[in-house]
C-alpha cells in the first residue's frame, strides 16, 4: 500500500496539540501554583514551551491543507467540493495567526521561567501572574482557532456564519504583500533577530566545544533571553512573510528543510541551555556533549542555508 | 535616477528606518529589563 506522507496529514497530526496540550500545561501551572510544588511547576513551563514550539509547523501545514482542499483550485470562488467552506478556512487562518502570536510571546514568558529557575532557583514573582493572565488569553484564542478549524470539514457542527469580510489573515497578508515598506522591514528585522539569536548561540556552542575557554559561562548564560528574543522577533516576523504569500512556501522544500532544522535545533538548544553539564566552569564538556553543540551549530548553519536557498531551490519570490 | 523616483526611494527607506528603528528600540528595552533582572542576587555574607 503506498501511503504519501503530506504537510497535509502532518497538520491532521499536530493540529490537536495547541488546543490539548495548551490546557494540560495551563492545568499544570494552576495545579504547581495551589501545591506550591517546584517540580510541577517547571514541568508545566516545559509543556508551554513545548506547545508553543509545536504550534509553528501546525499553523504553516494549515496553508497547505487549505491548499489541498480549497485555495489551489479557486483562488477566489467557493471551494470545488461544494461542501468545504472558503469563508470558514479564512477564519480559521485568521484565529491561528492570532493564536500564534500570542502561543509565541506565552511560550517566551515560559522559557524565561525555566531560565530564571535554573539561574537563581526560583521562578520570579512577577512572572507567574503574566503566564497566567497570557496562558487564559491564549486558551481563549487557540480555542476559538481550533472549534472553527473543526467546522471547516465537519458542517454537522457547523454554527459559525459566512462572511463575505476578509478575515485577519488576509488583511496582514495583502498589507504585507501590497504595501511597498512592509515586507523590507520585516526582513531587516527578521536579520536583527537572526543576528541576536546565533551570536549569542554560536558564542555558547563555541565555548562547549572549547574554542571560547576565557569567556566564562556566566557571562553567556546571562546573554540567552537576547537570543530568546531573537527567536521571537524572527518567528513572529517570519510568520509575517508566510502570511504575505504562503502558497509560494506551502510547495517550497527548502522551506520545510529550513522549518525541520529549526525544529530540531530549536529543541536540542534548549536541551541544551537546561543541562546543567555544559555549565561547569573550569571542566572541558564530555566528548557527546561537543558532539552535540558541533551538531546543533552545523544546524544553525543549515536553517540560514535553506532561507537563502528558498528563492533558488524552491523558487519562491 | 529622476527627482520623482529618488524621492520615493527616500521616503520609503526613512519609513523602513523609522519602523526598523521603533522595533528595534522595545526589543532593546525588552531585552534590558530582563538583562537587568539577571543580576544574581548578592547575598548579605558577601557586602
Amino acid at each position: 500500500m503506498a501511503f504519501d506522507f503530506t504537510p497535509t496529514h502532518l497538520h491532521l497530526l499536530l493540529n490537536h496539540f495547541p488546543t490539548i496540550g495548551f490546557i494540560i500545561g495551563l492545568g499544570l501551572f494552576v495545579i504547581a501554583l495551589i501545591a506550591r510544588s517546584d517540580h510541577i511547576k517547571i514541568g508545566s513551563l516545559v509543556v508551554l514551551v513545548g506547545i508553543s514550539i509545536i504550534t509553528i509547523p501546525t499553523y504553516i501545514t494549515g496553508n497547505a491543507a487549505s491548499q489541498e482542499i480549497c485555495i489551489a483550485s479557486n483562488l477566489t470562488g467557493p471551494c470545488p467540493d461544494g461542501v468545504t467552506s472558503r469563508s470558514l478556512i479564512e477564519q480559521h487562518e485568521g484565529a491561528a495567526l492570532i493564536a500564534l502570536a500570542f502561543m509565541v510571546i506565552t511560550g517566551g514568558f515560559a522559557w524565561l521561567g525555566l531560565w530564571q529557575w535554573r539561574r537563581f532557583g526560583a521562578v520570579s514573582g512577577w512572572n507567574h501572574p503574566v503566564i497566567m493572565m497570557l496562558g487564559v488569553l491564549t486558551l481563549a484564542i487557540v480555542s476559538r482557532a481550533a472549534a472553527l478549524g473543526g467546522e471547516i470539514r465537519h458542517p454537522e457542527i457547523r454554527v459559525t456564519a459566512e462572511t463575505a469580510n476578509k478575515q485577519f489573515g488576509r488583511v496582514v497578508g495583502d498589507f504585507i504583500s501590497n504595501t511597498p515598506w512592509t515586507w523590507i522591514t520585516a526582513e531587516t528585522l527578521h536579520f536583527i533577530g537572526l543576528t541576536f539569536m546565533l551570536g549569542v548561540l554560536t558564542l555558547i556552542l563555541f565555548k562547549v566545544i572549547g574554542i571560547l575557554p576565557t569567556v566564562t559561562y556566566d557571562a553567556l548564560d546571562r546573554l540567552l533571553p537576547w537570543a530568546i528574543l531573537g527567536f521571537g522577533l524572527n518567528t513572529l516576523t517570519g510568520m509575517l512573510f508566510f502570511a504575505a504569500a504562503p502558497y509560494q512556501y506551502v510547495d517550497n522544500v527548502a522551506f520545510y528543510y529550513k522549518l525541520g532544522f529549526i525544529l530540531v535545533a530549536g529543541v536540542l538548544t534548549l536541551l541544551y541551555t537546561f543541562d546543567p553539564s555544559w555549565t561547569r566552569e573550569g571542566q572541558p564538556a564530555s566528548g557527546r556533549t561537543r558532539a552535540l553543540a558541533g551538531v546543533t551549530l552545523f544546524l544553525w548553519v543549515g536553517v540560514m542555508f535553506w532561507g537563502s536557498m528558498l528563492p533558488f531551490i524552491g523558487n519562491a519570490f | 535616477m529622476d527627482s520623482a523616483t529618488g524621492f520615493t526611494e527616500i521616503a520609503l527607506a526613512t519609513r523602513v528606518l523609522l519602523v526598523v528603528a521603533v522595533v528595534t528600540v522595545l526589543f532593546v528595552i525588552v531585552g534590558y529589563v530582563i538583562d537587568r533582572s539577571a543580576e544574581r542576587p548578592t547575598r548579605s555574607k558577601d557586602r
